[in-house]
């Protein structure tokens, strides 16, 4: 059937919408575009075609190699993509491990790593320890606040 | 001028046919011609008069033609050796074999291999060489439903053993993370595929830095701490669930690690590793993937 999805969406006759999400939405796919170009890392693997990667979305790759995969359950098949940056040299991937930048998000976690795995494995129980004995049910404002639950756009809080 | 007398024709070939097979054997060198193809040079039909082996000098039939072969002394013999191609050909078993079709071991087939004589030597003789020529099967071989074989791909010790934990915890599929017990996620051993490709292509070992996009319970991130053992691996999945399920599968890994350190009876290499943290949070919240060498997502399913 051909039809608007806003149509549907606004019809009073329809009581459930099937979605088939197949892959990550087109907004996040232009971020992680966005992210990838400003980043320095030297490797992307992912299940796009070099098609979809560098065509649609402008990834500055170039494609290593391909595998096919199958999945758990369905067995339902996959190509597997190995990427890397445009233009990569030899000795980058050393030179890059060895003096990187580190993105805020991820220095936390990075530190708790290296700390050794005593020190992960606390921090990891007192995370499980939060997160899975919860005394009472929580609202969904007080879990927001706790941050449980997550607002999806960083942009909105 | 009188039409020719048909009675008369028939008299004169009768004639020929009652020429000896011998003299008609001399005449063409073992090949004996039957009187009306005699007159035509291009509707030449050949009868073939095969030659007993060495020592026997008792004429043989052709049953096909249905007509008396020549007798051939051994002087023929020596003679036609020499000259006719189709005669050379007799003293060849193999020529033989293809002049009495009759005699011929039946085609062998796949479907009647186990059955017949000739199979039952084809199918040794195929099976045979892989044996003396020491292409032992290889025991990393596995059988599909079809009959098809595909190489087993090798798993650590350590991986084997962290996918038991997880299983353990959540079930084999997906650990119902998000109001459903299935989700996308590769088998282990397409997995390990993906890891070998890029330890090929990309160098990946234990000083790389791996980062999964969209981890959900983290089970890529738990099998390249484990093979190549990675230095840093991180995954980040903004689903609670998902998140939760995989941090306790973490505790599990974590818990594991500890009593392997301790153990001296596992060897070092299969040691369950434990560089991996698990973030929940969204990935539009970082602005590059920075320090990570490894950028992975299972962008599909």
């Amino acid at each position: 059937m051909y039809w608007d999805l806003w149509i549907a969406l606004h019809s009073w006759f329809l009581t459930l919408l099937h979605g088939f999400v197949y892959s990550f939405p087109p907004k996040l796919w232009v971020f992680l575009s966005e992210a990838w170009n400003r980043s320095r890392s030297p490797y992307l693997i992912c299940f796009h075609s070099p098609k979809t990667m560098i065509d649609d979305y402008n990834f500055d790759l170039e494609l290593l190699a391909q595998i096919p995969t199958s999945m758990h359950g369905s067995k339902e098949g996959h190509t597997g993509y190995i990427y890397q940056r445009k233009g990569l040299k030899p000795n980058y991937v050393r030179a890059y491990i060895e003096r990187s930048p580190c993105d805020k998000v991820f220095k936390e976690s990075y530190q708790l790593v290296q700390a050794g795995l005593d020190t992960l494995r606390e921090a990891v129980d007192k995370q499980v320890e939060d997160h899975w004995s919860f005394s009472r049910s929580m609202t969904r404002s007080v879990a927001r606040e706790k941050g449980v639950i997550l607002s999806k756009e960083p942009d909105s809080k | 001028m009188p039409p020719a007398n048909p009675k008369k024709r028939r008299d004169q070939s009768s004639n020929v046919i009652a020429e000896t097979p011998t003299k008609a054997a001399r005449r063409n060198d073992g090949v004996a011609e039957t009187p009306h193809h005699s007159t035509s040079a291009s509707n030449k039909r050949v009868n073939v008069a095969v030659i007993p082996p060495t020592g026997q000098d008792r004429p043989v039939v052709d049953q096909r033609a249905g007509r008396a072969a020549a007798s051939i002394t051994p002087q023929d013999r020596k003679k036609a050796a020499t000259t006719s191609t189709s005669t050379r050909q007799l003293d060849n078993p193999q020529a033989r074999r293809n002049i009495f079709p009759g005699e011929e071991p039946p085609p062998v087939t796949p479907s009647n291999a186990a059955t017949t004589q000739a199979g039952k030597a084809y199918a040794v003789a195929k099976i045979t060489p892989a044996k003396d020529e020491g292409k032992t099967k290889s025991p990393a071989k596995r059988r599909l439903l079809f009959g098809r074989e595909v190489e087993e791909i090798a798993l650590k010790e350590n991986t084997k053993r962290v996918y038991k934990l997880v299983k353990k915890l959540t079930g084999s599929i997906g650990g119902n993370g998000s109001c459903g017990p299935i989700y996308g996620e590769l088998t282990m051993g397409s997995m390990q595929k993906m890891v070998n490709l890029m330890q090929k292509y990309t160098g990946l070992d234990n000083t790389s830095r791996f980062i999964d996009v969209g981890s959900g319970i983290g089970k890529p991130n738990l099998h390249v701490t484990q093979d190549p053992a990675v230095a840093f691996s991180c995954g980040i999945e903004m689903e609670l669930d998902r998140w939760r399920l995989g941090l306790k599968c973490l505790q599990l890994v974590l818990q594991q690690a500890s009593k392997d350190e301790d153990d001296t009876s596992i060897p070092a290499d299969e040691k369950t590793r434990h560089n991996c943290m698990f973030l929940h949070g969204n990935i539009m919240e970082a602005r590059t993937f920075d320090p990570f060498t490894h950028v992975y997502m299972f962008s599909i399913g």
